[in-house]
Parts: C-alpha cells; sequence; structure tokens
C-alpha cells in the first residue's frame, strides 16, 4: 500500500515539474493583430450597446496598444509627451472573442475601436498623416487647475503633448470615456491643431496661449439660444488696441475649433445631442440640431468685438470669460453645417426620385448620406487648410471673418469640388447667413433653379 | 516563479515518508469557513490581496490527503449608468504529502503538508450599459496549484493555514500567490 502511494506522490511531482514548465502564456498577452473584443457603441438609431467588433492592429491587448492608440494611466507630461505606466487591461475569453472584465478596460477597448474608426475618417476626409503612429490617451488625468470643472467630468486635447486626456468622471451618466461624440470632438481638435494652429505658431501668427489650447469642455456661460445682436456697438471709429485684435481673433478661431469638433462628433455619430449622455445638462446647448429661430444667426463681428470689449473692460481675466463664450460662437457652425449637409442628402434624395436611370434608384439613402457626410468632411479639412493660409496673410490689426466659412460656400469652385449641389433652397439657407452678417451682395439665389 | 515551483517538487519527491505505518490514521475534515487571500491584480490598477470566499473539504489517509475546495469572488466597477461585475469561480481538487507530524496522544496534532492541486476557474462578466445587461462567459481554464500547508487539530477541531501558488492562463498575474486560514470539523475513522 505505501509502496503504491509513493508511486502516486512521485508521479504527481514529476507532473508537476512538467506542468510548471509547459504552462502556456495568458491568452490577452499572446492576443495581437486584428483581435476580437466588445465595446460599448451606438447602433444605428444612436442607442448605445455593447458590440463585439475587431480591434486591428493590436501589438499589446494586455494594455490595448497598438497602431491606433497608445494608453496612460494617471499621466504625467515631460517634454512633448505624455509619461506614465501603460494600465493594465483584464479581459475573459470566451469562444471567440474576448470581454472585459473591468470598466476601465471596457473603456479603452472602446477607445482603441473609435479612434481606428476616426484614422479612417481622416483619410477619408484628405486628413490622411496629420496624425501619425499610436494616439496618446492619458486615462484618470490628474489636471493641476483650480476649476472643478477642468479636473472632474472632462476631457481634452492637449497639443503640447498631441494627447487627449480624460480626467475622472464622477458622474452616474455614460463616462466621457465611453462617448463616441465627445472622442471624436476630442479627436477633431488634433487635427485643428496640427493643420492651422501648430504650423501659425510656428509662424508667430498666433501666441502661445492660443497653442496651448486645452479644448476643455467646459461648462458655458448661460447663452441665449437664440442669438441677438449687441445693444451696445462696438467703437468702429476709434482704431483696435492690439489686444482687441489678438482677443477676437483667439476667441473666433477657438470657436470655430470647438464648433467644427462638434459638427466632426455628428459626422461621426449621426446624433445631434451626442453630449446628452455624459453632460445632459449642455443637452439644448449644444445640440446641432438647429431651430427655426436660430436659422441663419451666428456670432458676427460687431457681437464678439463687443464681448470683447466689454471682456477687457469689465473682467480681471478676460481670456478666461471669453473661452466660455467660445462654445457659443462654435454652435452656430456646428448647427450651420449639419442643417448644410441635411440640405445636401435631401437635394440629392430629390435629384433621385426624378431620375430617369434606372440603376440610379439602387443606390440607397444610407449611401446618400455617407458620400455627402465624406464630402462635408473633405470640406471641414480644405477649410481649415485654407483658413491657415489667410492667418498667414494676416496683419497684425486684422481681424478675421466670422462669415469665412458662409463665404467658401459661395464658391462655385467649392461647391463643385465637394459636389456640393446648389439649388434654391440650399442657396436660401446659406444666403440667410450671409444676410445676417451684412453681405447680402455675396450671394443672389434669384437665378437659380428652384428644387423642383 | 517557475523555478520555485520546480525545486518544490524535487523537494516533494525526494522527501522520505516520515510516518510509520505502525498505526494508520484517517480522518475526515469539513471546512465551510475558509479565507483566501490572493495577491493578484485589482480592477483599481494596483496588484493587492483580494479576499475569496471559500469551503472545503479533505480526506486523511496517513500521510496522504486528498482535498476539494471552491472558491469565489465578484467586484463590480462603474456607475450607474455603465458598470461591469465580474464573478470568479473555481474549484481545486489536491493532493497533500506529509512531510512532518508532531503527534500528542492527549488528541491534538500538528502536521506539515507539501500540496499539489488541479483545478478550474471559470469567469462571468456583466456589463450593463444603460439599463441593458450583458453576461458572458469565459471557456474554462485549468488551474495548477502548489504549496505547503500546515494543519492542526485539536480533539474535533481543525485549524489549517495554507500557503498556495496558482497557476493559470485566466490568472493576472499567471501565478498568483495565495493564503488561506481553513476552520472546521475533523472526524478521526
Amino acid at each position: 500500500m505505501q509502496i503504491q502511494s509513493h508511486i502516486i506522490i512521485n508521479f504527481l511531482s514529476l507532473a508537476l515539474i512538467f506542468f510548471a514548465s509547459c504552462t502556456p502564456r495568458p491568452q490577452v498577452q499572446e492576443a495581437s493583430g486584428t483581435v476580437q473584443v466588445q465595446v460599448a457603441d451606438t447602433d444605428e438609431n444612436q442607442v448605445y450597446q455593447l458590440k463585439v467588433v475587431n480591434l486591428e492592429g493590436i501589438t499589446d491587448l494586455s494594455t490595448v496598444s497598438g497602431q491606433f492608440a497608445q494608453f496612460y494611466f494617471s499621466p504625467g507630461a515631460q517634454e512633448n509627451s505624455l509619461k506614465g505606466m501603460a494600465p493594465k487591461a483584464q479581459f475573459i475569453r470566451t469562444q471567440s472573442f474576448f470581454v472585459p472584465t473591468d470598466v476601465i478596460s471596457l473603456q479603452m477597448s472602446t477607445m482603441y475601436y473609435h479612434l481606428q474608426n476616426l484614422a479612417r475618417l481622416d483619410q477619408i476626409a484628405g486628413a490622411e498623416g496629420v496624425n501619425q503612429g499610436p494616439r496618446a490617451v492619458g486615462l484618470e488625468t490628474q489636471v493641476d487647475d483650480t476649476n472643478e470643472t477642468t479636473r472632474r467630468n472632462n476631457a481634452f486635447y492637449n497639443g503640447q503633448t498631441d494627447s487627449m486626456m480624460f480626467v475622472p468622471f464622477d458622474r452616474q451618466d455614460l463616462p466621457i470615456s465611453l462617448n463616441a461624440g465627445i472622442i471624436a470632438h476630442e479627436h477633431f481638435h488634433s487635427l485643428f491643431f496640427k493643420i492651422l494652429l501648430k504650423p501659425a505658431l510656428k509662424a508667430k501668427k498666433i501666441n502661445s496661449d492660443l497653442s496651448k489650447f486645452s479644448h476643455v469642455l467646459i461648462e458655458p456661460l448661460p447663452a441665449p439660444i437664440v442669438l441677438i445682436e449687441p445693444a451696445i456697438e462696438p467703437n468702429a471709429a476709434d482704431p483696435l488696441t492690439a489686444q482687441e485684435v489678438q482677443l477676437f481673433n483667439e476667441i473666433l478661431l477657438r470657436g470655430l475649433n470647438e464648433g467644427l469638433a462638434d459638427f466632426w462628433a455628428w459626422l461621426y455619430t449621426n446624433d445631434n445631442e451626442f453630449m446628452k449622455y455624459s453632460l445632459p445638462r449642455f443637452k439644448n446647448e449644444r445640440s446641432l440640431g438647429l431651430t427655426e429661430n436660430s436659422k441663419g444667426r451666428f456670432e458676427t463681428k460687431n457681437f464678439i468685438l463687443s464681448r470683447v470689449q466689454s471682456a477687457i473692460q469689465e473682467e480681471a481675466q478676460p481670456r478666461a470669460q471669453l473661452t466660455q463664450y467660445s462654445y457659443t460662437i462654435g454652435t452656430a457652425y456646428a448647427r450651420f453645417l449639419r442643417q448644410w449637409v441635411q440640405l445636401q442628402i435631401q437635394s440629392d434624395e430629390a435629384r433621385l426620385k426624378l431620375s430617369k436611370d434606372i440603376s440610379a434608384h439602387s443606390i440607397s439613402l444610407k449611401k446618400i448620406e455617407k458620400e455627402n457626410k465624406a464630402d462635408a468632411a473633405r470640406f471641414v479639412v480644405e477649410f481649415i487648410r485654407n483658413l491657415y493660409l489667410k492667418i498667414e496673410k494676416l496683419e497684425s490689426n486684422q481681424l478675421l471673418l466670422p462669415e469665412q466659412l458662409f463665404l467658401e460656400l459661395t464658391e462655385v469652385d467649392s461647391l463643385k469640388k465637394f459636389n456640393f449641389s446648389n439649388d434654391k433652397s440650399t442657396c436660401l439657407f446659406l444666403k440667410s447667413y450671409l444676410d445676417f452678417s451684412q453681405k447680402p451682395e455675396a450671394l443672389q439665389c434669384e437665378t437659380v433653379a428652384t428644387d423642383e | 516563479m517557475n523555478k520555485f515551483f520546480v525545486f518544490l517538487s524535487l523537494g516533494i519527491l525526494l522527501a522520505q515518508p516520515r510516518l510509520e505505518a505502525a498505526e494508520s490514521q484517517s480522518y475526515i475534515d469539513l471546512m465551510p469557513l475558509q479565507l483566501q487571500y490572493r495577491y493578484e491584480d485589482h480592477n483599481d490598477q494596483t496588484r493587492s490581496t483580494r479576499l475569496y470566499s471559500s469551503w472545503g473539504l479533505a480526506y486523511q489517509f496517513n500521510w496522504l490527503r486528498l482535498g476539494f475546495e471552491k472558491n469565489s469572488y465578484s467586484s463590480q466597477t462603474g456607475n450607474a449608468s455603465s458598470s461591469v461585475e465580474e464573478k470568479i469561480s473555481d474549484f481545486n481538487l489536491s493532493a497533500g504529502y506529509q512531510i512532518y507530524e508532531i503527534h500528542n496522544q492527549l488528541n491534538y496534532s500538528l502536521s506539515f503538508w507539501g500540496v499539489l492541486g488541479y483545478g478550474q476557474t471559470e469567469t462571468q462578466v456583466q456589463t450593463k450599459l444603460l439599463g441593458v445587461t450583458t453576461e458572458q462567459k469565459s471557456n474554462p481554464e485549468p488551474v495548477l496549484a502548489y504549496g505547503l500547508s500546515a494543519v492542526g487539530r485539536i480533539q474535533y477541531f481543525l485549524i489549517e493555514l495554507e500557503g498556495k501558488i496558482l497557476n493559470s492562463q485566466d490568472m493576472s498575474p499567471q501565478e498568483v500567490p495565495t493564503m488561506t486560514i481553513k476552520i472546521g470539523l475533523t472526524l478521526k475513522l
């Protein structure tokens, strides 16, 4: 009996030696290339759900790093890059895909997926190569700022370190790092920075304060939904001071950056109210839905100048005050562009219905939408490039034009280049903005064919 | 870490039986209360001890002790809108080899054991996103266990302290040190 037991023990010991030296590496560490992972994303009806997607170019799933993203946990900045440890992602392996076992891992996988898609959108928009290598993303970033809205429940892009940062989220809503629209919004800032702000800084056309934009989704001051002309006209007789010109251009650029970023978020999510899932208080203020009252309205030169002058006179820190105002400026551009794309889609649909070519009828509504969105994305990138060329030639006492975006669309070459239709309803819509900026002569719609 | 197991195994392999089989001894041990501490990766990005709830039983015949234990752990991260609940459950079958024993005729004993184990671990993940819950289960993965334990018996009561290393593809890190305190009843057959 005792001899038999010794044989068993000896056998078990040998088995242990064998297993100890042959245990395979964890599946998470082995996974690379294209890996199927469960992430959070919206469906066609903009409802958030879990779905299994392919994460491409993964080099290490245990840190969800690869071709499109590199994550840092509570990072610090050193010179021009983020420093810190990579967060450790935890997964289980089911029959065919990986499932995150904690919220941080879910956030990392979801963000990787969106950054992968947004890189594709960059390509479609003609901004391929603007962002190179994996995007640096900071999670649970600790921001040294006295402002609570900067330190909590926020996200921003930092040009200096070329990184997207997410600060701790302590609300009960959808975390910002799972919000597809906000990720797209922040991603756009990297394009705006690299195409416009960075070269403008190099050419000394903007000051360093402007280049340090953090692009935080800060809480704007209560702003009227319907924009009205300022009661007090800015003093046009006196030449503008250097500070006024500087702040005017700065705040307009910030506004454009925020507005175009919101539009980019819409292009990506097709959701007018992409912020409501994470920051429901902004549902109306930042909604891209254009009401009848706000059609044709935006922050004109007089309005912005008036705000700049009163901020200089009344505020100890006018820049901080005006930074919040930039979201009001931006939202009008975002709403305009979204409506512009909708009108383009409607115009294409109408044309399709009238077409005698039967093969044209097989073109789906989805395809029309996709093509029009791609055209709009290309237009936005081209607009930023053109805007930089204008800034390059700008004298130190010259103001940028708030209606520049609308003026670009009056050019026939632009319309052709981006396949924009120019039917009467589109033309009248654009004209309403130019009329508001007191430039009615910039566009004539009388000669344009009617929708029918 | 693997080298440690190899040395441990060799030690067990080379050790000679301490107990002369003058009188055969057999026990049944029931351990409904076990506290198992595992030093492993935590979902707050630290590596720290996590407490598993656990129960087990064992049968000892002379210098051989066969055991079974069941462990479980659950944790949740997130907020009201998005949360992930992880439920880990595993079982382990073990064979212990008595290395040394202090025995007293007055119904108390203290014995030291080398332990080898084999089991399976499985994790269930419940993800909640804006009110919709999805559940997924991992493929069961094998777990190997190696370690030492000390078993004290006083009449019908038993207390055991066991230090073990668990090794599985599904664990993080792959080799997890554990310390288990087991309290239960023992019955001499």
